[in-house]
Formats: C-alpha cells, sequence, structure tokens
C-alpha cells in the first residue's frame, strides 16, 4: 500500500523542520528521518546559537528543535522516525523507507524535500580506523544525548567552530580536553568559541597535525608533528600525545546519495562543501518535483537552514496551491543575504553564487 | 567496571533516563537504559571494538554515530545493524560481526 | 583585518587596549567589555540589555557599546553565547571581574577560586562576590581580583 501526502520530506533537522513548520495545516506533510529522535544536529547542541531573533539567536540547538518539533506536531505533521529512506524512484513516483523491523514503506509525495544534511570527512593518516577515533559530531551525540562520556582524555583534530565547540562540550561534561590541532596557520572558527576553550586551559596549536594512532584494539595516544609553511611535517618535531579519544572535524560534506540515486544533476562546489545537487534560489533541484535545503545543499548553519527550509516550502506551496507567497519568500530571501555577510560568511554566499550559474545552466 | 562512562551531573543538560535494561555483548552483560542506541550503551560500558573487518580483520568502532559510515556495524538479535542507529533491548543479544555479513 | 588572534585564540593587550573605555570612566564605575573583535553574525547583547547601552545597524556589524547607559548589570555576560563580555570594577580595590561561567562544579559566594588568564593560566586565587543566572543556565560570576590582574582575568576554576 502507497501512503500519499502533498509533501514528504526527508530529514528532521533544522532545514526540514523548519519547511514542515511553514507548510504543516496548508497541505498534508510527513517527515521521514533515520534517527531514533527528531530534530538532525540541533539535538546534540547545548551551546547557545549566534545568529539573530528570528533565527533564535541565544537558544540552545536542543531547544530549538524541541520547539520546532512541538510546533509541527500541533500543525498535524506527521514525523516518522527511525525511517530510512532508501531511495526514490521515478516510475512510480515514490520514496521507500525501510523502518527499524526492516519492513519497507512506500510513500508518495507531489512535492519531495530531502534535507538530509551532512556527514564529517575522514582525515588520512596511519591507523585511522583504531577504535576512539571519531567525528566530532559522534562525541556529541554521545555525550549530549545519552549522556555518556566518548572517551577521558583528547585530542581534537580541527579549530574550526565545530572542533571548538565539541572540545568545549567535552570540558562541561568533565572530560580533559588535552589539546586542539590545526593544520592551517590560523584558527579557522570564531575567536570568541576559541576563547572559552583557550582560556578554560586547552592550547590551541595551529600548523600541527596528526601524523598516526596508537594502539592495539583501542586508541591510547596520537603522534603528533609540526607543519612547515608549505604544510609538510618538520622532522624531530614529533611528540606523543596519551589520549583514548581523537576526534575528527576538519569539516563536513553534504549527504547527496538519495539526489544522486533519483537522478538530480550534481555538481563540485568547493565553497558549499563538495559535491552538491544543482539547485536554483528557489531550492529547486533539475526534478521538478524535488526541493533540498539545509546543509545538504550546501555546508552552513542551522539558521541558514532553516532559512532555505522555509523557501523550499513557500516555493512548494506557491506550486501546489494557488497562494500567493511572493512577499513571504521575499523576506525570507532578505533574511539568508543578511546571515551570509561578513567575513565568515563569504565562502557560502560565493559558493551559492556559483550554484545560480550552474542552476541556470541547466535552465532552473 | 558498568557505568563507567556515565556523565553523572552537567551544568547545562539533565538527562532523562529510560527503565533499566540489560543485555548481552559478546559473552557479557550489560546494563543500559531504554531508549539509548546500542552503541551508547557499549560505550557508557567502556566497550570500543565491534566489528572485525572482513579483509584485513581491522578492528573498528563508531565513527560518525549518525547511521552514515557503516564502521559500527553489529550483530544484534541475528540481523546485522548499525550500532549507532539501533535502539538497544532488554535481553538483546549483541555480537561483533566478523567478517562478511551472512545474507539468511 | 589584522587578526593576531586567529593564530593561538588569544587577544592581546595591544587589541584590548582599544576595546576599553577612557580612563576616567574606567576610574569612575563599573562597564561591561565587550571581547568580540570578529564580524560574525550574532546579536543577542543588543537585546539583553535593558538600557540600550549595545547597539548594532547590521548583523555582521561589531557590537557598539554607549559606557554612559551601562550600569554593569551583567545581562548580558549571561546573554552572549560567545562568552565575550566581562564586567570590570576598577573603582575599588581589591577589583572585580564579572565572568560568564557553564561548568561544574558551581562556587558558592564566599569561596575561593582559582582566576585563570585569557591563556588559561593560573594567576591567582580570589573570592566570590556574587552569582547571577540566567534561564538559559549560563551564570555570571562576580570575584575579586588584584588591581593590577583586572585586566588579565578572564576565567575562574573551583578549588573543590
Ligand atoms: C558542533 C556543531 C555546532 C554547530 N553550531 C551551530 C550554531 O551555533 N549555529 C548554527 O546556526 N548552526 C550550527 N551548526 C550547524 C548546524 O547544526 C547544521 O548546519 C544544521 O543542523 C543543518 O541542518 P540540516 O537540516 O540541513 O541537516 P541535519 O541537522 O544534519 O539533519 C539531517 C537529517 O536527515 C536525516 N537523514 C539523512 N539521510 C536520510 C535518509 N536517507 N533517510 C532518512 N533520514 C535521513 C538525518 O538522520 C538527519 O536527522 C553546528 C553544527 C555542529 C555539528
Ligand atoms: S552590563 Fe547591563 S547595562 Fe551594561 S551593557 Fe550589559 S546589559 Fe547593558
Ligand atoms: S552577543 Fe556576544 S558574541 Fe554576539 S555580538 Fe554580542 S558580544 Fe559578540
Ligand atoms: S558509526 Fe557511522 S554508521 Fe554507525
Amino acid at each position: 500500500m502507497v501512503e500519499e501526502y502533498d509533501v514528504v520530506i526527508v530529514g528532521s533537522g533544522p532545514a526540514g523542520l523548519a519547511a514542515a513548520e511553514v507548510l504543516g495545516g496548508e497541505v498534508s506533510v510527513c517527515v521521514l528521518d533515520e534517527q531514533p529522535y527528531a530534530g538532525g544536529q540541533l539535538i546534540k547542541q547545548t551551546h547557545k546559537f549566534f545568529g539573530s531573533k528570528e533565527h533564535f539567536a541565544g537558544w540552545r540547538g536542543i531547544d530549538i528543535a524541541e520547539y520546532l518539533i512541538g510546533e509541527v506536531k500541533r500543525r498535524g505533521v506527521e514525523l516518522k522516525q527511525q525511517h530510512r529512506v532508501l531511495g526514490y524512484y521515478a516510475e512510480e513516483d515514490l520514496v521507500v523507507a525501510e523502518d527499524e523491523n526492516g519492513k519497507l514503506h512506500e510513500i508518495r509525495g507531489k512535492k519531495y524535500l530531502f534535507a538530509t544534511g551532512a556527514m564529517e570527512n575522514m582525515f588520512v593518516f596511519e591507523n585511522n580506523d583504531l577504535p576512539g577515533i571519531f567525528g566530532a559530531g559522534a562525541a556529541q551525540t554521545l555525550m549530549n544525548m545519552y549522556g555518556v562520556k566518548p572517551g577521558t582524555r583528547v585530542v581534537m583534530l580541527g579549530a574550526g567552530n565545530i572542533g571548538l565547540i565539541v572540545s568545549y562540550q567535552m570540558l562541561q561534561a568533565g572530560i580533559d580536553v588535552a589539546m586542539i590541532l590545526d593544520a592551517s596557520p590560523t584558527i579557522g572558527g570564531y575567536h570568541v568559541h576559541a576563547a572559552k576553550v583557550v582560556r578554560a586551559g586547552v592550547p590551541i596549536r595551529t600548523r600541527y597535525t596528526v601524523k598516526r594512532a596508537i594502539g592495539e584494539d583501542k586508541l591510547e595516544a596520537v603522534e603528533i608533528v609540526k607543519l612547515d609553511e608549505n604544510w609538510s611535517p618538520i622532522d624531530g618535531t614529533e611528540e606523543i600525545v596519551e589520549a583514548d579519544l581523537l576526534c575528527i572535524s576538519i569539516g563536513l560534506s553534504p549527504v547527496i546519495e538519495l539526489f544522486a540515486q533519483a537522478g538530480c544533476r550534481i555538481e563540485y562546489v568547493p565553497f558549499l562543501g563538495g559535491y552538491v545537487p544543482v539547485h536554483n534560489k528557489f531550492m529547486k533541484t533539475t526534478n521538478e518535483k524535488i526541493f533540498v535545503a539545509g546543509d545538504a545543499s550546501g555546508i552552513e548553519e542551522a539558521s541558514t537552514a532553516m532559512v532555505e527550509g522555509k523557501i523550499a516550502a513557500l516555493a512548494m506551496l506557491g506550486d501546489l496551491k494557488n497562494v500567493d507567497i511572493e512577499d513571504r519568500i521575499m523576506h525570507e530571501f532578505e533574511s539568508l543575504a543578511k546571515l551570509r555577510t561578513g567575513f565568515f560568511g563569504r565562502r557560502p554566499k560565493e559558493g551559492k553564487i556559483q550554484m545560480e550559474k550552474l542552476a541556470s545552466k541547466y535552465g532552473l | 567496571m558498568e557505568f563507567v562512562r556515565r556523565i553523572v551531573e552537567h551544568p547545562v543538560l539533565e538527562y532523562e533516563k529510560g527503565k533499566k535494561i540489560r543485555f548481552f555483548f559478546e559473552d557479557r552483560e550489560i546494563e543500559a537504559f531504554e531508549g539509548e542506541t546500542i552503541a551508547a550503551a557499549l560505550e557508557a560500558a567502556g566497550v570500543r571494538w565491534y566489528r572485525e573487518t572482513a579483509k584485513y580483520g581491522r578492528k573498528r568502532g563508531i565513527f560518525c554515530a549518525i547511521g552514515k559510515c557503516s564502521s559500527c556495524l553489529v550483530v544484534a538479535d541475528n540481523r546485522v545493524v548499525k550500532a549507532c542507529q539501533t535502539l538497544v533491548k532488554e535481553g538483546m543479544i549483541v555480537k561483533r560481526l566478523r567478517g562478511k555479513p551472512q545474507i539468511a | 583585518m589584522n587578526t593576531p588572534w586567529r593564530k593561538d585564540g588569544i587577544l592581546d593587550n595591544s587589541v584590548v587596549s582599544k576595546l576599553l573605555p577612557p580612563e576616567e570612566l574606567r576610574n569612575s564605575k563599573a562597564y561591561a567589555l565587550l571581547e568580540c573583535v570578529e564580524n560574525i553574525p550574532c546579536d543577542p547583547c543588543t537585546r539583553a540589555c535593558p538600557f540600550k547601552a549595545i547597539t548594532m545597524e547590521h548583523i555582521t556589524d561589531l557590537p557598539q557599546i554607549n559606557w554612559d547607559r551601562c550600569t554593569g548589570c551583567a545581562l548580558c555576560v549571561m546573554a552572549c553565547p560567545g562568552l565575550a563580555i566581562f564586567i570590570i570594577d576598577e573603582t575599588t580595590d581589591p577589583a572585580k571581574v564579572t565572568v560568564p561561567y557553564e561548568m561544574l562544579p558551581l562556587p558558592e559566594v564566599g569561596e575561593e577560586v582559582k582566576l585563570l588568564s585569557r591563556r588559561g593560566e593560573v594567576i591567582g586565587k580570589g573570592k566570590v562576590l556574587k552569582l547571577k543566572v540566567s534561564k538559559n543556565k549560563t551564570y555570571a560570576v562576580t570575584v575579586e581580583v588584584p588591581r593590577e590582574r583586572v585586566h588579565d582575568v578572564r576565567a575562574i576554576r573551583c578549588i573543590k
């Protein structure tokens, strides 16, 4: 039996939920997510968010998730957890999802939004598959969602915002953070996040990297090394640092398998984090039934993910019902433009400009 | 050695724990809470090594914890599952996945 | 943008001195010091201040503070997601510094705590004078600080 909805959303992160909030009550909506709990990345984020009031600034990620989930349910949206979407089948025009018991469900929408988020990049070094080497997000999931310490003494690789924030959260959980390393000459994340951990006694070493992991069946120590101007290891600067957890936080890549499988055009846009589905400013992909929003359309933030989710939702609403969405969508465009300014907004902004060109190349 | 890695007190978070349950990993009986994943329960008990790869016999544990990398595959009640995505159940029998999964 | 702090995460004196109010004001009252030097998309400090002392036109502008309006109430300290705001009171001897705090254990009023620099080094001990908490669980902890260290102490750690 095929279940039918006006809109089927894959991913209950900030992008998917914000879209569901706009659509709920207007059309029938179902949100599918493979995780046991809704909220995407938000539910493990215990730090207060940046941005402006409209984007929940000053709220903690977990509270934003709780609020959005409440709003979405109130509007009659169906949230289905532990539903992993395996693919979109164009001939039947439906997605197939597998539930926790291995049962398959066929679900059809008049429109689809794939807001599948991102995944941590891996880094190449000797023994990088040893148990005890986690993506920073995994450490965050364990400690913030389940109250489990991912380790007792940690080396963090990557001084971007995620590496810095997760390090701070580990300190809050009573975990010893030995140091934060970054291969580049400067810290990638915000100074305010760096300052928090540094004044708590965690040194940040720029131009350093991990050479190898040491341990038999689990991590016991990390060998680190200093890098020269050309990013080459400097002989004799190796140090062995005892640690039972090495966190990797060197960047995220959009999760695009569903788009690729569904036949949406994919292009490589480094400023957006790698391969991303081609989309226009209404977040429509090269398949007119399928929209994208959030990190899957380019690595950014929860604030921009929510705005993109709303834009996609409004565009779908405009297609599905004869309603005037122009003012509301213009407002969201302005909101996005504001968020993508300044030193840290320059990359996604440039990436999205390149994307608009690609979109027009594909006639979007 | 049970609960060695539980966070007892946190400045911001309060953890709502489900009912206490027991499950088995290899030959060991482990305590866990309803509502947590197999991976969370194993990590809390200090278990880091979940499987052995087919070709080189490399030991693996979790990496992404969001269901994307398959590093955490285990055999739970005779099904190959991702430990980071599967909720632990009372009496569940979890074993290391060694080599390639068998399709029944 | 000249950004020496992006190497190690530490603001040096040459940067901090530009953030301070004029000497005269520093000697006359407690004031908020905003150690926020990058154009990040963030503005809760502007909303937190009941006296409208902190303003910014555009979300990625640096916050501007009008110290004439600032009462040193510390509401902004608890609201700032960057934990970048401190209240400095150098009108007394010893002086007082109010820092944001989100760790455990929680100190009590009267308790001695370690005083830490921006670098994370322990540079002395001081008595806790006041504790305030916001509904999002960020504390503002006021500690006694030797006058000559008032521009160095930026965090605390409990001894117990
Ligand atoms: C440590 C950290 C700190 C951060 N701090 C901030 C901050 O201060 N401010 C800010 O604005 N942003 C912040 N971010 C970024 C923000 O969390 C992300 O940009 C945002 O969550 C992206 O939202 P999303 O909805 O696109 O994806 P996600 O939140 O990743 O959600 C995607 C969802 O899709 C589901 N999914 C994927 N594929 C499938 C499938 N095939 N079937 C079913 N479900 C699927 C996943 O399970 C997941 O739940 C931070 C991120 C991290 C990791
Ligand atoms: S201390 Fe109080 S008055 Fe001064 S800027 Fe902060 S909130 Fe405003
Ligand atoms: S709230 Fe804090 S981090 Fe944000 S702009 Fe204001 S001072 Fe800077
Ligand atoms: S740890 Fe990556 S899929 Fe489970």
